[in-house]
């Protein structure tokens, strides 16, 4: 004895369900993936405009004294960002032992972005540092 | 039939579907790179000028006491019109320490080429992590950055006191990320 299909009014287009799922799927995770990139990258791009801005305000002339670096922290305010500066001599690492620093640390579940600027600090006498810059929102 | 044109029309569907996600998706990618060398290239250049700025303000230890290394570098030349390789040797030192950060992965130049009192070209050049003297024209600076696949550059105008006159020189900055060949050009002498 033949047995027939599953066909009836709706039974037919079953089948069909599974490639519209498939492309809805396919759609909208392409979709949130392009969001998160465009997000993430225009979050870049504003937080390295805040980084240099910061780092700029120290930096200007190249040459940084404690005074001004203690000035600068506490009267900056055209930054969207919040900001940690420091000023350290090593070479690696980023601020583990800071010769100066002011503001907060970035937790680690925020986005940050890091900068570092050569800078002639001292008093009166003006040996190679760097300054580095956390930016976060 | 009717199923058949069901799935037809799923899979027509399907195709556009996935073909607006792949454009989608690409056309984000591409924005995401683009922005993030943009970002990048900008980066260096505030690094590169930062660094030139503090190493004109770095002090200098002198017999005579200390100065910062553009005064120092204006009395050097005023003794004979032209960059002693003392004066070049002082440069090379502090700009070692300045772009240390940078000097493993970019090589970097940074030439004074003179633009009205002479002919002078010359510069520091460090390169795979070693630092040069370098000396070559401004008009033999592609022929040099004929082997980065490319470069970023930075430049303005320093003017130096000579005995009756001032010199101009155009200060070049060239930060090129590093394929480690020095130019014929450059030595370590």
């Amino acid at each position: 004895m033949r047995t027939r299909g599953f066909i009836t009014t709706i039974g037919s287009d079953i089948p069909s369900v599974i490639p519209i799922i498939v492309g809805l799927m396919t759609f909208f995770l392409a979709f949130a993936s392009a969001f998160y990139t465009l997000n993430r990258t225009d979050m870049l791009i504003s937080l390295s405009n805040d980084a240099i801005g910061v780092g700029q305000a120290f930096v200007e002339d190249g040459l940084l004294t404690p005074d001004e670096f203690e000035y600068v922290c506490n009267n900056l305010t055209k930054v969207n960002a919040r900001f940690y500066a420091c000023v350290d001599e090593e070479r690696e690492g980023f601020c583990e032992n800071p010769v100066q620093e002011c503001g907060e640390r970035a937790p680690s579940s925020r986005y940050f972005l890091r900068l570092t600027l050569p800078v002639a600090y001292g008093t009166g006498f003006y040996t190679p540092h760097y300054l580095r810059v956390e930016v976060w929102r | 039939m009717k199923g058949i044109a069901a799935i037809t029309d799923a899979l027509l569907f399907l195709m556009v579907a996935s073909l607006a996600a792949v454009i989608m998706w690409s056309r984000a990618q591409v924005y995401g790179n683009h922005y993030a060398f943009a970002v990048q290239t900008r980066l260096l250049k505030t690094y590169s000028i930062s660094a030139v700025k503090a190493m004109f303000q770095t002090t200098v230890s002198r017999t005579a006491g200390n100065d910062y290394l553009l005064a120092y570098l204006k009395e050097d030349h005023i003794r004979n019109g032209e960059i002693s390789k003392e004066a070049l040797g002082i440069i090379k030192d502090t700009a070692e320490k300045y772009f240390e950060p940078l000097s493993d992965r970019y090589d970097i130049y940074i030439m004074f080429f003179q633009t009205r009192g002479g002919k002078q070209n010359v510069g520091v050049g460090i390169i795979g992590g070693k630092s040069y003297y370098c000396s070559f024209s401004d008009t033999q600076l592609p022929e040099v950055l004929s082997v980065y696949p490319q470069s970023y550059s930075a430049q303005g105008l320093v003017v130096l006191p000579a005995r009756n006159e001032l010199h101009q020189y155009n200060l070049v900055i060239i930060v090129a990320p590093s394929v480690g060949i020095v130019p014929p050009h450059c030595s370590s002498s």
